[in-house]
């Protein structure tokens, strides 16, 4: 497994260095990148760690590319770096799933702690979408129609397989997702994109 | 012996005094002799009685002890040498489980089960050559098949005139085996209980003595006392947790979790619990510790510990994004709310409060209706609709102030689907409307508002400017406080650090000097400035940037003279020109970027004029009026800034600015300049 990196996406030569700099010399590794197109060029889904996202850039600006990521299933977290006078635009990154924002002149403790909150988190997500990655086929099936609300039999009759086999398929599910709920499972799938619950 | 010679005498004395009051006291011999046998006679007949009374006591306690020996809660048995039954109670016969009568003349082994057989055979011969009392566990089958736990008591019994026998007491222990085997059950079950529980959990007698631990705990105790850096009390069973408590180690939650323990012990308190952090070196950790007391005579506690770190991770980063929600809504000059389905207000923010000279806690009692004005049950929901459908709506709407003022403010609300709640953003316009009021009515008046309100923009424009350098000084200082604390191991990157700190700096001081020249644009300070060195200062910085292949041309009137102007805020207006172009030719893919500059004097001669052109496409004629508006932008990136704070300061130096466009042939910008006089 590679280790997980800080990615900082800033279109100022300095604040990226300096961004950087704290984070190496805290024992961080870093990748920076100049635009949102540059860090969607070296985007891999695979490779953990956490997006340190400045909101306005030329090109592609911060929200813009945290929706494409978002729309490309990505589960790394983002923190926003911001300064005054985007509220909205605050309260939208919040609500498209950024982990935190901070205010600039970045407090570097308050940076270093939300960062380790985020690769955290991050590590969390990755530990979910194994398990949920372990899943075959038909169990996804069982499992999305389970989520939508249907009684196991109304399941079988979907599925054209045994009410047996669709209790076996979902005792599996509980088992390799590690939840005990349907409720706990819906909300793992969608934060994983796998449903739509809305 | 003595006693009966007693009791004979006393016959004889009540004999004598039964025979005085028959005969007088004195008598000849032979009625001496008769005297003496009617004494005897009398003697003997009492005698008798007591013979007779004696005997039938006699009876009655052989009846209460064979009632005794029959009914009695222990079986008896006495068994030949042969190991036949020779005699047995009723009890003996139950627990066998064979009439009396059957049981007489059976062999004793026949009742062992076959398992305890072999043992009974070899102890029974021994007993039989000792004369001391022993005891044996052994079960007995019973006629109907089922089987009962019996212990033998048993001791030779020998007189010279028979053959020894063994008397065997038997006792049945089959419930009490029961019992004690339910008690060790139930003590398995609770161990099963307490050790499947992932709480860590101690039970304390009342002095405090740790009397039975959970797994968990001793992991834990086991975990902890690996930790060469923290000096761990003994928490194993037999230690006091009291002590424990009260160490330095524990600290000050220790002292509290002493006194709380203390406190339910004593029956102060019916439960105590505590929520306390734990200092690992390598780690910060949070348990709880709940103290329940124990509902038996002797007292004492349980204690159990759960380790709530990621709770408690959890509550505090939550606590920390909500801090930062706080500080920018409560910063914002705008108002802010936070509004739920019913629209009552759950958040509102400083800015808000000030505007409608409510207090914020009177304007968390209150709902919409209370502060719009004139908005119809339909007007609302009908903007509650487009707000769900659309996520957002910007409109505009009037308010009441407490004071009763009605004033005009612009409303950007958003909704969130996920919590059900409403955030809207509110403006005060009545600056705006005023304005627009005013500048329709005076048109001299509109340029100063207008200049006024660009001033006010481009502030919030350079402020990002500032926060960048400023930005990445912060980090820079960051890191080389964390080099410097772990000893300076990279001296160059310290260097690094601090050089490139020195120069954010001063890119930060430039932006300050430019806002400053711009809040005091009344009075900039200007000086005669020598155009074509101007223009070539603002074109060679575009040669550097890697922007691609830019060919620039600059066309100057020999000979023309100084302008009166401001070198940076003009070298600021020519780049943002040259940028404009530049990006307008590139974004079509047109190679090579052609930028010409041009400065010449006007008709009047009394003004330069400094004209930018490109090779772009040239600007829609539809846009064209609206170019120097504040925010007005084509680009997809970008604040619209650029060419309303150009105007700003153009006209703050007595000049103008203007565009000119033919579709097909490029764009043109002009602006003039007065001379220097």
């Amino acid at each position: 497994m590679t280790p997980a990196t800080v990615f900082i996406v800033d279109d100022d030569a300095a604040v990226r260095d300096g961004l950087g700099m704290l984070c190496e010399v805290n024992g961080l590794s870093v990748e920076c990148h100049d635009s949102a197109e540059s860090f969607l060029g070296a985007y891999r889904p695979a490779r953990q760690g956490c997006l340190v996202l400045d909101v306005r850039m030329g090109g592609m600006s911060g929200p813009e590319l945290h929706a494409e990521l978002n729309r490309r299933g990505s589960i790394l977290p983002v923190i926003y770096l911001s300064g005054h006078g985007d509220i909205p635009l605050s309260v939208r990154a919040m609500q498209a799933g950024a982990v935190s924002f901070l205010t600039k002149p970045v407090n570097g403790d308050e940076l270093l702690a939300c960062l380790a909150q985020a690769l955290r988190e991050d590590e969390l997500r990755h530990v979910h979408a194994s398990r949920l990655a372990d899943l075959s086929t038909r169990e996804r099936e069982v499992m999305t129609l389970a989520i939508e609300g249907l009684s196991n039999k109304e399941i079988a009759r979907r599925l054209d397989i045994s009410h047996r086999t669709v209790e076996i398929h979902k005792r599996h599910v509980f088992c390799k997702t590690g939840t005990t709920s349907l409720l706990e499972l819906a909300r793992l799938a969608t934060d994983h994109g796998l449903v739509d619950t809305r | 012996m003595g006693h009966s010679e007693d009791r004979n005498a006393c016959l004889r004395e009540a004999a004598e005094r039964t025979l005085e009051r028959a005969t007088p006291a004195e008598a000849p011999p032979t009625q001496r002799l008769w005297h003496e046998f009617q004494v005897h006679q009398i003697e003997l007949e009492m005698q008798n009685e007591a013979l007779r009374q004696s005997r039938i006591e006699l009876e009655r306690s052989r009846d209460r002890y064979f009632d005794l020996y029959e009914f009695s809660p222990v079986g008896y048995l006495t068994l030949t040498r042969a190991g036949l039954i020779a005699t047995a109670n009723l009890t003996a016969a139950t627990m066998i489980g064979i009439e009396r009568k059957y049981l007489l003349v059976k062999r004793f082994d026949a009742c062992v089960v076959i398992a305890d057989r072999d043992r009974w055979q070899r102890e029974f011969r021994s007993a039989f050559g000792h004369e001391t009392r022993r005891q044996l566990t052994l079960t007995l089958m019973k006629g109907d098949g089922s089987t009962r736990l019996v212990l033998l008591d048993y001791l030779r019994i020998a007189n010279d005139a028979d053959e020894p026998t063994l008397r065997v007491a038997l006792t049945d222990i089959s419930e009490r085996q029961r019992a004690i085997q339910c008690l060790s059950d139930s003590h398995v079950l609770n161990l099963a209980i307490l050790n499947s529980v992932p709480a860590e959990i101690a039970v304390l007698d009342r002095a405090g003595d740790i009397i039975a631990t959970n797994i968990a705990w001793q992991r834990y105790a086991h975990e902890n006392a690996r930790e060469p850096e923290i000096p761990v009390p003994c928490t194993n069973v037999g230690g006091n947790y009291l002590a424990a408590c009260g160490s330095g180690a524990a600290a000050h939650a220790g002292f509290e979790a002493h006194t709380g323990i203390q406190a339910v012990m004593r029956g102060q308190l019916p439960n105590f619990s505590l929520e306390y952090p734990c200092y690992a070196p390598r780690q910060r950790r949070w348990f709880s510790m709940s103290v329940t007391p124990l509902d038996m005579p002797d007292g004492g506690v349980v204690v159990a510990h759960r380790d709530i770190t990621d709770r408690k991770l959890a509550e505090l980063a939550l606590a920390r994004q909500e801090a930062q929600y706080r500080a920018v809504i409560e910063l914002a000059a705008d108002g802010v709310w936070v509004i739920d389905d019913l629209g009552r207000l759950l958040v509102v923010n400083a800015a808000y409060a000030r505007r409608s000279g409510y207090s914020h806690e009177e304007l968390l009692t209150m709902r919409i209706v209370d502060l719009e004005v004139e908005e119809s049950p339909e007007e609302a929901q009908a903007h509650m609709a487009k707000i769900r459908r659309e996520g957002s709506d910007l409109f505009e709407a009037r308010h009441r102030a407490k004071d009763g003022e009605i004033w005009p403010v612009e409303i950007h609300a958003t909704y969130s689907a996920s919590s059900g709640l409403r955030t809207a953003f509110l403006r005060d316009i009545s600056e705006r409307k005023k304005n627009r009021a005013v500048g329709l009515a005076l048109g001299t008046e509109m340029e100063n508002v207008l200049r006024v309100h660009v001033a006010r923009q481009t502030i919030a424009a350079l402020a990002h400017e500032l926060n960048q350098p400023l930005n990445a000084v912060a980090t820079y200082s960051d890191a080389a406080l964390s080099l410097l604390r772990a000893g300076n191991p990279q001296p160059d990157r310290l260097r690094h650090a601090l050089e490139s700190a020195t120069v954010q700096v001063r890119r930060a001081g430039q932006v300050v000097r430019e806002l400053l020249d711009f809040a005091s644009h009344g009075d900039v300070t200007t000086a005669a400035v020598n155009l074509k060195d101007l223009i070539r200062k603002a074109m060679s910085r575009f040669e550097r940037a890697p922007m691609g292949p830019i060919q620039d041309r600059l066309e100057l009137e020999p000979g023309m003279a100084a302008v009166n102007a401001n070198l940076t805020q003009v070298e600021k207006v020519l780049t943002i020109l040259i940028q404009n172009g530049v990006e307008a030719v590139r974004d079509t893919g047109l190679e090579p970027i052609e930028i010409t500059v041009a400065a010449r004097s006007d008709a009047a001669g009394t003004m330069a004029r400094v004209s930018v052109r490109d090779n772009g496409p040239g600007i829609d004629p539809q846009i064209l009026p609206h170019l120097f508006d504040p925010f007005f932008t084509t680009k997809a990136q970008g604040l619209g800034m650029g060419l309303s704070i150009s105007r700003a300061i153009i006209e703050a130096h007595g000049g103008q600015i203007w565009a000119e466009s033919e579709p097909g042939s490029g764009a043109v910008f002009h602006f003039t300049l007065p001379f220097a006089s």
